[in-house]
């Protein structure tokens, strides 16, 4: 083999990235999204503008970024099995980190309910707290977010097994579900008595709940990418890392909301 | 078996005799409660299981097991949440009468409150009504004195004439700085006897003092 056929093919299976404005671009968004949205908390003037100015350029870098991250997956086959492993265990990693933060905000809840402080009628839910019955809307949340649960593992029953319908009925059903799990929630929060100012029981509340609304929002979009490279034909049955990294993200987000449900709505009432 | 009328009885509740159940602290609420119901920690442990194994299998890229492990996570998740529904339903009498109980001391302490201070409000108002009547009395024996004889009258008598004499000083003018009324106050001070003892002493200066902001501006 000569020198120049040699060049031709590379001897370690690694994806040696180009170079990407995205990273960076991505990077000086995030500072401006974080600063913009500390001036926008302490009122500054205008500061909303440049906050959603700073949203909108995050969202779009990401979404170019991962556009690029899709061709070399899908058109320029970058992603063989070990990058796939090592963009498993990126995947892993960064639910593990969620579920640390996770952890911070139970830890703030179980701070303040177990031992209730004086100013709270030293009781949880506190005096003048009207919790909202577990047995309501939120149980119908849990239900509907379960069942999207199972739809998402049928769609991937069904992609293992190379069945496009049923990986296609199964995300789109597991979407919808999605969306009306969040509409929900929405609903919850216009009808609840309570706000996120009222004291402890609110900012817990609201804190958990909100993030992990946040993260269903996240986990829907995750899910709706997915969707449509199943659609697009970019995704096999033994090649699917950002579809299985999307179902972990559902499952670890319904996890979540079980954790939720059990301390915050049940116990916590 | 009930006598006396119901709604004078505190709901019966199968918490009655035990006082440790009304004053448990968060930890031994939560220790209660995982007693009272196991199922729901066991699920919630089977379903973080359950999740960790999948993205174990993940890791080496297992599907089949991924799959097996996603469907277990559900399926714990519902053990959970159905073992929850069946929990509230069982417990739920029980929870509602704990519920009325500690309504009905709510309400119990608001009204003792309540009480506590119209019988403090009425103790003050009875307190106010005593001293006015005390001043009442010594303003009415000291207007006797004055219309009556012997050295206690005498003693009136003088006072009345110190205040014309007072009067007749600030309609002339001529007490013009506050200094004259304090000299006043000093001279009835070392007067001693019956001026420097008589309680009466710094009511007979009130026209006096009343006049003396007028006495600046002139």
């Amino acid at each position: 083999m000569t020198n120049l056929i040699r060049s031709n093919f590379q001897d370690h299976p690694f994806h040696l990235v180009s170079p990407s404005p995205w990273p960076l671009y991505t990077s000086v968004s995030l500072l401006n999204l974080a600063t913009s949205a500390a001036l926008s908390m302490h009122n500054f003037n205008n500061s909303y503008y440049l906050f959603f100015i700073s949203l909108i350029l995050v969202i779009s870098s990401m979404a170019f970024w991962f556009r690029d991250i899709i061709s070399e997956a899908t058109l320029l086959g970058d992603h063989t099995l070990a990058v796939q492993k090592g963009l498993n265990l990126g995947v892993i990693l960064f639910i593990v980190s969620e579920a640390l933060f996770f952890l911070a905000i139970f830890w703030a809840f179980f701070h303040s309910s177990l031992t209730p402080t004086v100013e709270l009628g030293s009781q949880w839910p506190p005096i003048g707290i009207e919790p909202i019955n577990p047995f309501e809307l939120p149980l119908l949340n849990t239900v509907i977010l379960l069942s999207s649960g199972a739809t998402v593992t049928y769609a991937h029953h069904s992609l293992i097994h190379g069945e496009r319908k049923g990986a296609l009925y199964g995300s789109i059903i597991t979407i919808l579900l999605a969306i009306i799990f969040t509409v929900f929630q929405g609903v919850e929060y216009n009808v609840s008595s309570f706000t996120i100012s009222d004291g402890a029981f609110g900012t817990c509340f609201y804190f958990g709940t909100g993030f992990h609304g946040f993260h269903v929002i996240v986990g829907t979009i995750f899910l709706a990418v997915a969707l449509w490279r199943i659609f697009a034909y970019h995704l096999t049955d033994n090649h699917h890392v950002g579809f299985e990294g999307g179902i972990l993200y559902w499952h670890f987000v319904d996890v979540v909301w079980l954790f939720l449900y059990v301390s915050i709505y049940y116990w916590g009432s | 078996m009930s006598n006396g009328p119901l709604s004078n009885r505190p709901l019966p509740s199968s918490f009655d005799s035990n006082d440790d159940f009304y004053n448990e602290n968060g930890f031994q609420k939560v220790l209660r409660r995982l007693k009272e119901e196991p199922l729901v920690p066991i699920g919630c442990l089977l379903t973080v299981a359950a999740f960790t194994n999948a993205y174990r299998a993940m890791r080496r890229g297992d599907h089949a097991k991924v799959q097996k492990m996603f469907r277990a996570r559900v399926a714990a998740q519902a053990f959970t949440v159905v073992a929850m529904v069946a929990g509230g339903m069982y417990y739920q009498a029980d929870r509602h009468k704990q519920k009325e109980l500690w309504k009905l001391r709510q309400q119990k302490d608001a009204e003792e409150k309540h009480q506590k201070w119209i019988r403090e409000l009425e103790a003050r108002d009875a307190e106010e009504k005593a001293l006015q009547e005390r001043l009442d009395k010594r303003r009415k024996r000291a207007a006797e004195r004055a219309g009556g004889t012997g050295t206690e009258s005498v003693a009136a008598q003088a006072r009345a004439a110190l205040r014309e004499s007072k009067a007749g000083k600030t309609e002339t003018g001529e007490a013009t700085s506050t200094e004259a009324n304090q000299a006043d106050g000093g001279v009835l001070g070392s007067l001693g006897g019956w001026f420097g003892g008589s309680k009466k002493a710094p009511e007979d200066t009130t026209p006096a003092l009343e006049s003396k902001p007028e006495d600046p501006k002139n």
